[in-house]
């Protein structure tokens, strides 16, 4: 049904274009045939801007379109060229066969960024709890209560130097923010001159760290921590003198260990509880994760606009207008977004059918 | 035996939530603490036993920050060695641990001794079904609610068990009962109480009960007056800011439940008893079960109630009570249904929208039990009028005398009106959520659980109304679990048991 | 004197990107060619404009839909709510950013068509698309508010009482109860606003040629990041590791496409931040 849609939303804008493409040429024809235009110079079309709006001075926003037309009409000959030296409209095997091999990349570049994140989020979200609870304050703040709190003559040095390690320390968290919350193209481009960002590999680290993913869904994972700590089970739990100490300890505390793997455990103590419940909550959050993901990883490719990538290609299929190509890729991207959908619903039926006594 | 002073005092930002300059217990006693909810019971027992979370409310104990309290050597070993029974029981249980997992944990791991203690909580069930039970996760509707306050009895008994056994003393110890019995019915009420005066018996400890249910006290002169020396009744009330604990007298109650108003019939004069405003057919069946009523001698009867007439609808906890309140509004369907509401013929195909066009707020009114849940807490007092199907004449009188009757204190203060919902004590709003309903002067004026929250004055002021209600030629239909007042208020013909069977 | 932080953190994440913007403006003045300045500037103004506009017009839906909702719940006519439910379930099938950028398609189609050529009319219709593929977060969220208080005694209680459906959810529920929640919504839908509009410009302008595609587009922050000076521009950062002296160049040589960067970035931080300050403020 989906698919129905979207080719007939394709097919009228086709149409369209086709009539739009027969107005504005006739209106540009003279100008076509004018012999002492070139229009691919850019010193004739600053000349020949500036004639126009000499002889039409009060239709400068026409004389614009006019001009804006003759330079699409120019593009527009130079992708006839191009199509026809790729000889590409429609959908033929070859194509078919290196766009599958786009595809199959594509998933896998999300599912390993999907269980990257999947853990990060959940790592992130964790060890922020836990601070929390050891009441750890922000760098920025201990930077100012120290600012506030200046000492007698002696260890001035000292205290300088502590001042400074908080401000230092504030900023680092403070640039970590601002990479998490940079779009991928911002993050890309900052670390092109240094690093290979065509690589899957660093695809892969963009789509975790970027686009703001990783922050708001730890985020969401850690708010769903604290809702969860402020309900009556955990009370309960708490009068019955589990373990409640939030230390980093071996034993009677919380195990660092525990906080950085990725089946993470807490035996005996309240937090397992408050963890447990919080990991079957985010389950309900995860198709959203997932689909937030797909449009990340868009971005990414089509941003970083390199050869080989499923949707730069779609892009490029776009702008030749070979639809068709395009809508497969559309369709196949959409076939993800409901495989996982179908995949997160199926966990969480899993893991409800059990709490709900229904195993039984 | 010690008293336990504190002056408490609970903020959140700047707006003082409960204050009180004098708050006892009694070490080696048990003390019952009355009071309308909202006053600040559960704040208070939760700050004593150090539940209340520093970084959210501001709090001192005895004039010291709360968590300095809490790293006192008092308090450290009072919450090593006592429970805190929390109300609402549905919510502190958590949903991903089967109940026999969460009876066993922490300390709990340490004592085991729960067979006898669940087959006595459950009157004598055979052990499988309690296995059965607690192989499961605690849902909203399986264990029952009154099933899940058990389990958290049995909690806090394992844990008595643990102390007596290492015969700590009671002097460090502070168990806490908040609302143990409301979602219990007296048969299950009374084995508590049992088991709880049983242990004490055996081995003193300290111990704190909340609760609403007064007819605690009649159970306890009964059956435990042997025990009335270590037995404290207390109350809290409101005094300016302030939040003071004076001693309840038994004989209050006592004395106005002998002398409890009766019933009597309306003037025939004003009332004349025509149609029936409600008739409800035994058969009706709801979620895998049949519900039957039955009369004073047992027999399956149907539910009729003529106008002027106030009828006690009677049963143990989780049988359907609210149910049956809920099937007659047409909230929850129901099969067989065959009823008939001020002449209305109305079946399990009767539609929401007729409902809605000739019952709801018209016919008849419904009075939830939760008056937190079913009052928009984010209105004002006056606003919680607004949208109701009253003419304007009735907005101005009516409302104005039935408001006066019910806020007698707080009609004197002009802002009160302005005041959002949200900060009224719990008694005010079960008040105004009992108004909302019996300002729309229906024939009908159905009751679930209408004196939840309210303190001993209160109580007797809303039942003055319903019995000027049902003067005025209101059928009133009440469901409570309040089994030993509307008993005495109601006649004995007027009163049905409803029974449910597994279909 | 001594410093305090606010504890109120979404007013001072408010007032800090407020602060943080004049700053860099000041500093922009001081060392930023004019040309290139007046450009950012409308850049900015534009992107928050179809930004705040996202907001408006996803309310709008969003509250339409609930009101349709209920309309059709109440006239028992499924083939409305058939229709709508899959109209719907369409625009979420699709991720999002493809969805707009085939709205830009269209709206380039209209450009060229002479259907809209008006500058306002053109960031009302950006506006618009963007908002039909946000807007659901919305309908979700007032769905959620919708769902808790009916599984509650609170919607029974009220309608028992012959109070209007129609009030009770979007007065009683909606407006009494949601709109905090509804407000920290919006400021993260801001967020999604201010970060897929310059997502699809920095994808139109890199990967359609900007001859072809930005048929007079508003120039946005997006669209301005991906010329080729801010490009450059952002380039330059990663000379920093290799030579860390060279950070003094970037505050000063390469300011166009720094100060388009850090709006971006800048924005989406503050308006996290502002959502998380209020949410936490209000304990939602």
């Amino acid at each position: 049904m989906v698919s129905v849609v979207i080719i007939g939303i394709f097919l009228l804008l086709q149409k369209q274009n086709e009539k739009v493409k027969q107005k504005t040429e006739s209106k540009i024809e003279s100008y076509l045939n004018s012999g002492f235009i070139d229009i691919n110079d850019p010193l004739h079309k600053i000349i020949f801007k500036e004639t126009l709006n000499h002889f039409y001075p009060h239709n400068k926003s026409q004389n614009d379109s006019l001009l804006s037309a003759l330079s699409e009409y120019r593009a527009n000959r130079l992708l006839q060229s191009i199509d026809k030296a790729r000889n590409k409209i429609g959908v033929d095997r070859e194509t078919l066969k290196k766009t599958l091999f786009m595809y199959l990349k594509f998933i896998a570049i999300y599912l390993i960024i999907l269980i990257l994140s999947y853990y990060g989020v959940q790592t992130i979200g964790v060890y922020r709890f836990i601070k929390k609870r050891q009441n750890k304050s922000s760098y920025l703040y201990l930077f100012i209560e120290h600012l506030n709190h200046k000492p007698e003559n002696k260890n001035r040095t000292a205290y300088f130097f502590k001042a400074i390690i908080y401000l230092a320390k504030a900023i680092i968290k403070g640039f970590v923010y601002l990479i998490l919350f940079s779009p991928a193209y911002v993050v890309a481009y900052s670390f092109k001159t240094e690093i290979n960002t065509s690589s899957p590999l660093f695809m892969i680290l963009l789509g975790v760290i970027s686009n703001g993913m990783l922050i708001l869904y730890s985020n969401k994972f850690y708010t769903f921590l604290i809702t969860e700590s402020r309900k009556g089970y955990i009370q309960n739990a708490i009068v019955k003198n589990m373990d409640n100490s939030y230390t980093f300890k071996k034993s009677g505390g919380i195990r660092r260990q525990s906080v950085f793997s990725f089946h993470k455990k807490f035996p005996g103590h309240v937090f397992q509880q408050i963890f447990s419940n919080t990991r079957y909550q985010y389950l309900t959050t995860f198709k959203e994760q997932a689909s937030f993901l797909i449009s990340s990883l868009i971005i990414i490719e089509m941003a970083l606009n390199i050869q080989g990538y499923l949707s730069y290609e779609l892009l490029q299929e776009a702008l030749y207008k070979n639809y068709s190509m395009a809508i497969l890729i559309v369709l196949g991207i959409f076939y993800i977004v409901k495989f996982t959908d179908i995949t997160a619903d199926w966990m969480l039926y899993r893991e409800t059918r059990k709490y709900e006594n229904k195993n039984i | 035996m010690n008293t336990n002073n504190y002056s408490i005092h609970i903020r959140k930002e700047k707006r003082s939530l409960v204050r009180i300059d004098s708050f006892r217990f009694f070490s080696g006693e048990i003390t019952f603490l009355f009071g309308e909810s909202g006053i600040g019971k559960s704040l208070i027992s939760r700050a004593l036993y150090g539940l209340l979370d520093p970084q959210e409310l501001t709090i001192s104990i005895n004039d010291t920050p709360f968590k300095q309290y809490l790293q006192n050597e008092k308090t450290k070993h009072i919450r090593k060695n006592s429970f805190f029974v929390f109300q609402e029981p549905s919510s502190h249980l958590n949903p991903l641990e089967t109940l026999s997992t969460q009876l066993n944990e922490g300390d709990l791991s340490e004592t085991g001794g729960e067979d006898e203690l669940l087959s006595r909580l459950w009157d004598g069930a055979d052990q499988l079904k309690i296995k059965d039970l607690l192989s499961i996760y605690p849902k909203p509707h399986r264990p029952s609610g009154g099933e899940k306050q058990r389990i958290l009895l049995t909690m806090a008994f394992k844990k008595i068990n643990l102390i007596q056994k290492k015969s700590t003393g009671y002097s460090d110890t502070f168990f806490v009962f908040d609302e143990p019995t409301g979602s219990l019915d007296n048969h299950y009420r009374n084995i508590f109480l049992d088991i709880l005066f049983e242990k004490f018996e055996h081995n003193p400890f300290s111990a704190l009960i909340i609760t609403h249910d007064y007819s605690i006290i009649s159970e306890i002169y009964k059956r435990h007056n042997n025990l009335l020396s270590q037995i404290r009744f207390n109350e809290l009330s409101r005094n300016g800011d302030r939040v003071v604990q004076n001693d309840f007298s038994p004989d209050k109650y006592l004395n106005w439940l002998k002398n409890a108003p009766k019933l009597t019939p309306p003037d025939q004069n004003k009332v004349t008893p025509d149609n029936p405003v409600l008739v409800l057919k035994s058969g009706l069946q709801v979620f895998g079960y049949k519900l039957t009523f039955l009369d004073k001698n047992q027999n399956q009867t149907d539910i009729k109630i003529y106008p002027g007439e106030m009828v006690y609808l009677k049963a143990p906890s989780g049988t359907g009570k609210t149910t049956i309140a809920k099937i007659i509004m047409g909230l929850i369907p129901a099969n067989n249904l065959n009823m008939e509401i001020s002449g209305y013929k109305i079946n399990e195909k009767t539609s929401t929208h007729f409902y809605k066009r000739k019952i709801w707020g018209k016919a008849s009114g419904l009075v939830f039990q939760h008056a937190d849940e079913a009052l928009n807490r984010k209105s004002t007092v006056m606003e919680t009028f607004k949208g109701l199907p009253l003419k304007r004449k009735d907005r101005i009188s009516n409302l104005k005398n039935q408001f006066n009757h019910l806020f007698i204190k707080e009609s004197q203060d002009k802002s009160f009106l302005k005041k959002q919902t949200t900060f009224l004590s719990g008694g005010q709003k079960q008040r105004l959520n009992i108004l909302r309903t019996v300002i729309l002067n229906t024939k009908l004026l159905i009751l679930d659980e209408p004196l939840n929250g309210l303190d001993f004055e209160s109580i007797k002021v809303v039942l003055q109304m319903f019995m000027e209600r049902q003067q005025a030629g209101t059928g009133i239909l009440l469901i409570s679990h309040n089994e030993e007042i509307f008993g005495k208020i109601v006649p004995e013909d007027k009163i049905y048991y409803l029974q449910s069977e597994i279909l | 004197m001594k410093i305090k932080i606010s504890e109120k953190k979404d007013k001072l994440w408010l007032f800090t990107w407020i602060g943080g913007i004049l700053l860099i403006w000041i500093w922009d003045m001081v060392f930023l060619n004019n040309p290139a300045l007046r450009q950012i500037e409308e850049g900015f103004i534009n992107t928050f404009i179809i930004s705040f506009m996202v907001i408006i017009f996803s309310l709008f839906f969003a509250w339409m839909i609930i009101i349709i909702d209920t309309t059709v719940n109440n006239i028992r006519f499924k083939g409305i709510k058939l229709l709508l439910t899959f109209i719907l379930n369409l625009l979420r099938s699709v991720p999002q950013i493809i969805g707009i950028l085939a709205g830009y398609i269209l709206l380039t189609y209209f450009i060229t068509g002479n259907v809209i050529n008006n500058h306002l009319l053109i960031i009302l219709f950006i506006a618009l698309i963007i908002s039909l593929f946000v807007f659901q977060e919305i309908v979700d969220l007032m769905r959620e508010r919708i769902d808790y208080f009916k599984k509650s005694d609170f919607f029974n209680a009220m309608s028992v009482c012959g109070i209007s459906e129609f009030r009770i959810i979007n007065y009683d529920i909606l407006w009494k109860n949601s709109r905090i929640h509804l407000l920290n919504k919006l400021i993260s839908i801001f967020g999604i606003a201010v970060f897929l509009q310059c997502s699809v410009d920095f994808i139109i302008s890199v990967g359609l040629s900007t001859e072809i595609s930005r048929v007079n587009l508003p120039v946005t922050l997006g669209g301005l990041l991906a010329k080729i000076d801010s490009k450059q521009d952002i380039l330059a950062i990663g000379q920093i590791f290799g030579n860390p002296l060279y950070i003094i160049n970037i505050f000063v040589e390469h300011l166009q496409g720094i100060t388009i960067a850090f709006l971006i970035v800048f924005t989406l931080l503050s308006s996290y931040k502002i959502s998380n300050g209020y949410s936490e403020r209000y304990r939602l």
